[in-house]
C-alpha cells in the first residue's frame, strides 16, 4: 500500500473513538490493588557480574588450552599415575533388586538435581509469578 | 504520560505506594479494554479481563526489567490473557452475545447500540469490525498507540515480519472496505 493511501487511512482512523471501559474500572482496580502486598523486585539467580565471571573463566580456559602447554608451566595433571584413583567408590546399597552401580548413581544424582531444581524454581516463581512468561 | 514518569510511578509502587499505580491504569485502561474487546467481543467480559490484567501486572511489577516499554509489557500480558480467556470460554461452549449477533447480522459487534451516532464513524467501525481480531489489534496498536512494528511484535509475541504482513493485509482490507466512501470522508 502506498504512502498516500496510508495517510488517508491515518486521517480516517483519527475520526474513530476508541471503546472506553466503564468509569468504575479504575476504582475497582485500585480497590483490589490496595489489598495486595507490595510487589517484590525479583533478582535473577545469576547476576550480571556472575555471568561475566563465568564467561571470563570459560574464555580464559579455552584460550589457555590453545596457547599454553600445561606441561611447560608445571600444571600437567598426571592422570595416568597409579596413585590417582578416579573410579567411583563401591557401595553395597543392599537393594531388593539387582542394579548396576551406574544405575544407582544415576538415580541418586537425578534425585539430588531434582530436589535442587524444585527449590530453585520455587524461589523463582513464588517471588515473581509472571517472571517466566512475561519478563 | 512519558516513559520517565511511568518509571517514577513503577518505582513508587515498588517502594510501597500503591496509589502511584493509578496513573498507569488511567493511561492504558482503554487500550487493555480494547484488546479484550477485540478478542472476546463482549464488553462485560472485556472489562473483567482488563481488571484481571491490571491486577496481574501489579503483582508482577517486580519482574518488569525495563528492557521494553511498560506499555509493550502490559499489552503482552493483556493479549495473552485475552486469548486464554477466549480459549476457556470456547471450551465451555459459551459464545459472546455479540458473536452470536454478529453471525446473524453479518456486522461488527462494536456497532450495536451506536446507530444513532455519526454515519462516518459508524462506517469506520463497520470496516474495523470486519477485520480478524489479531489484525484489528495490530491496527489499533500501530495507529492509536503509535507502537513501532518491533514493539507490536514484542507485545503480541510474533515475528517482526509476521506483524508487517498482517499490518499490510489489515490496511489493505480496511482501505478496500472504506474505499467506496473515501471521497465523502476526505471531503468532510
Amino acid at each position: 500500500m502506498d504512502v498516500r493511501k496510508d495517510e488517508e487511512l491515518k486521517k480516517i482512523l483519527a475520526n474513530l473513538e476508541r471503546p472506553q471501559p466503564s468509569d468504575q474500572l479504575l476504582g475497582n482496580i485500585m480497590d483490589a490493588v490496595h489489598e495486595l502486598p507490595t510487589p517484590v523486585v525479583s533478582q535473577p539467580l545469576i547476576g550480571k557480574k556472575g555471568w561475566w565471571l563465568i564467561a571470563l573463566c570459560f574464555a580464559a580456559a579455552t584460550i589457555g588450552l590453545f596457547f599454553f602447554n600445561p606441561a611447560a608451566v608445571g600444571l600437567e595433571i598426571p592422570l595416568n599415575t597409579p596413585k590417582l584413583d578416579l573410579s567411583m567408590p563401591q557401595i553395597d546399597w543392599k537393594m531388593p533388586f539387582n542394579g548396576s552401580n551406574t544405575l544407582l548413581y544415576a538415580v541418586l544424582f537425578m534425585g539430588i538435581f531434582f530436589g535442587l531444581q524444585i527449590k530453585m524454581l520455587k524461589k523463582e516463581f513464588l517471588s515473581s509469578p509472571e517472571q517466566g512468561q512475561f519478563a | 504520560m512519558n516513559q520517565l514518569h511511568e518509571q517514577d510511578c513503577i518505582e513508587a509502587v515498588l517502594k510501597g505506594d500503591s496509589r502511584a499505580y493509578a496513573p498507569l491504569v488511567t493511561q492504558y485502561q482503554s487500550m487493555v479494554y480494547g484488546i479484550g474487546l477485540n478478542v472476546l467481543k463482549d464488553a462485560a467480559q472485556a472489562e473483567d479481563l482488563a481488571q484481571e490484567v491490571f491486577i496481574k501486572a501489579y503483582k508482577s511489577l517486580g519482574s518488569f526489567e525495563g528492557k521494553s516499554k511498560f506499555s509493550t509489557w502490559l499489552y503482552r500480558i493483556a493479549y495473552y490473557a485475552a486469548l486464554d480467556a477466549k480459549k476457556k470460554r470456547d471450551r465451555r461452549g459459551v459464545q459472546a452475545w455479540e458473536e452470536v449477533h454478529e453471525k446473524k447480522m453479518g456486522e461488527s459487534p462494536a456497532l450495536e447500540g451506536h446507530w444513532e451516532e455519526d454515519p462516518k464513524k459508524r462506517m469506520i467501525k463497520t470496516a474495523m469490525g470486519l477485520l480478524p481480531a489479531d489484525q484489528k489489534t495490530i491496527i489499533e496498536l500501530f495507529y492509536f498507540e503509535e507502537l513501532s512494528l518491533k514493539e507490536i511484535a514484542q507485545a503480541l509475541g510474533m515475528s517482526d515480519n509476521n506483524v508487517k504482513v498482517k499490518l499490510h493485509r489489515a490496511r489493505k482490507r480496511l482501505y478496500t472496505a472504506l474505499e467506496g466512501q473515501k471521497q465523502t470522508l476526505i471531503a468532510e
